[in-house]
């Protein structure tokens, strides 16, 4: 991961959008509920919440990553509207920010990924009336929008360095528009 | 002369007293209800989302088919079903609702664009108009636009046609 990217440049648990009351998913397993009653163990309970949770979010990481394999799949017209394929740059951006994330904010995993039709990759969060929306272009910057209604929508520009196209050295060979063969001789 | 006026609006107790004369080249007014279909692709719309169910994404100008403005579809016209039925998408779409007053609080003015090939009141908001190259501040209008407009479509409540089914995998991706 290419040094720089800090999530906490964007201080996930600001007030201003609330998103630090987000609220796991408890699931409370039937076996774990009957050990609740029959048990003076609360911890037990405790620790099964958390695993439960655990797993819950890793659920989610897991079909949030499905999803995103999805779209890098999508060829033209993917939509039925006549939309383009997703450009493969955009894709991979999409994919290494999704890896920052994951490291990022383990505890907070997009509700949804999705692709708009000019070919942008966003992940959404809601919380209540809270909406959070991160996009990934071709441009270098991840833009968050925050958003609530009857408040101000926020914007951020969050600046990302991707390790495959900067950690290059040298000139870098374009791929040729023209399928055709490069031989020694015409280099 | 019908012919240029366009198609007459449906027969209904809104349209009662003004039905004979009531035509979709009659000016979009403030107490009217505009349809938008959203196309059912990945998670354009989803429950868990709660108040934003709809994604803004679903009002993102489409470098294909908004390039004079977003198109809406008049109820007086036209309804969800109907709108539902006739959509060429592959996967379907749900039909959300908008107010006229909701699009003009949102400065959004909307002109009537009867297309013959189309259902009848089809209109657009010349504003939401695809444009390729935007300054950042006009981007992120549209973003916010787009966040506004998903944030009233949902709570307007959407239409989902009967049988509608997830939109994996895409017509067009390869199997995964």
């Amino acid at each position: 991961m290419a040094e720089g990217n800090k999530l906490s440049a964007i201080t996930w648990n600001s007030p201003a959008w609330g998103l630090a009351k987000v609220k796991p998913i408890f699931y409370i397993p039937p076996a774990v509920a009957i050990s609740r009653a029959e048990s003076s163990y609360p911890y037990v309970v405790t620790s099964a919440i958390a695993i439960s949770t655990t797993i819950e979010t890793t659920r989610v990481w897991s079909e949030r990553e499905r999803e995103l394999l999805t779209i890098g799949n999508f060829g033209d017209n993917w939509d039925g509207l006549g939309a383009e394929a997703p450009a493969a740059k955009v894709v991979n951006r999409a994919d290494f920010f999704f890896r920052l994330l994951r490291t990022g904010l383990p505890d907070n995993p997009p509700m949804r990924v999705l692709m708009s039709p000019d070919s942008a990759i966003a992940f959404e969060w809601a919380n209540g009336n809270n909406f959070v929306q991160a996009e990934v272009t071709d441009s270098d910057e991840v833009e968050w929008m925050f958003a609530t209604p009857g408040k101000e929508t926020i914007f951020l520009q969050q600046m990302l360095k991707y390790p495959a196209e900067v950690e290059t050295r040298g000139p870098v060979w374009q791929a040729s528009e023209v399928d055709e063969p490069v031989s020694a001789a015409a280099i | 002369m019908a012919s240029k006026r366009g198609r007459r609006a449906r027969f209904c107790r809104r349209n009662l007293i003004r039905w004979l004369c009531y035509f979709e080249s009659c000016p979009v007014t403030a107490d009217e209800t505009l349809l938008h279909s959203i196309p059912n692709n990945q998670d354009y719309y989803k429950d868990e989302m709660g108040v934003w169910a709809v994604s803004p994404m679903a009002f993102k100008p489409h470098p294909k088919r908004d390039i004079d403005g977003m198109s809406f579809f008049r109820e007086d016209f036209t309804t969800p079903r109907k709108l539902a039925k006739a959509s060429r998408h592959p996967n379907g779409v749900r039909v959300c609702r908008l107010t006229v007053v909701e699009l003009t609080s949102l400065q959004l003015d909307t002109a009537v664009d009867p297309d013959p090939k189309e259902l009848p009141g089809h209109c657009i908001v010349p504003k939401l108009k695809y444009v390729k190259k935007l300054k950042p501040e006009e981007r992120q209008w549209i973003k916010k636009i787009s966040a506004d407009l998903a944030l009233r479509a949902t709570a307007n409540k959407v239409y989902s046609p009967p049988g509608l089914h997830a939109p994996f995998p895409s017509p067009n991706a390869p199997h995964v």
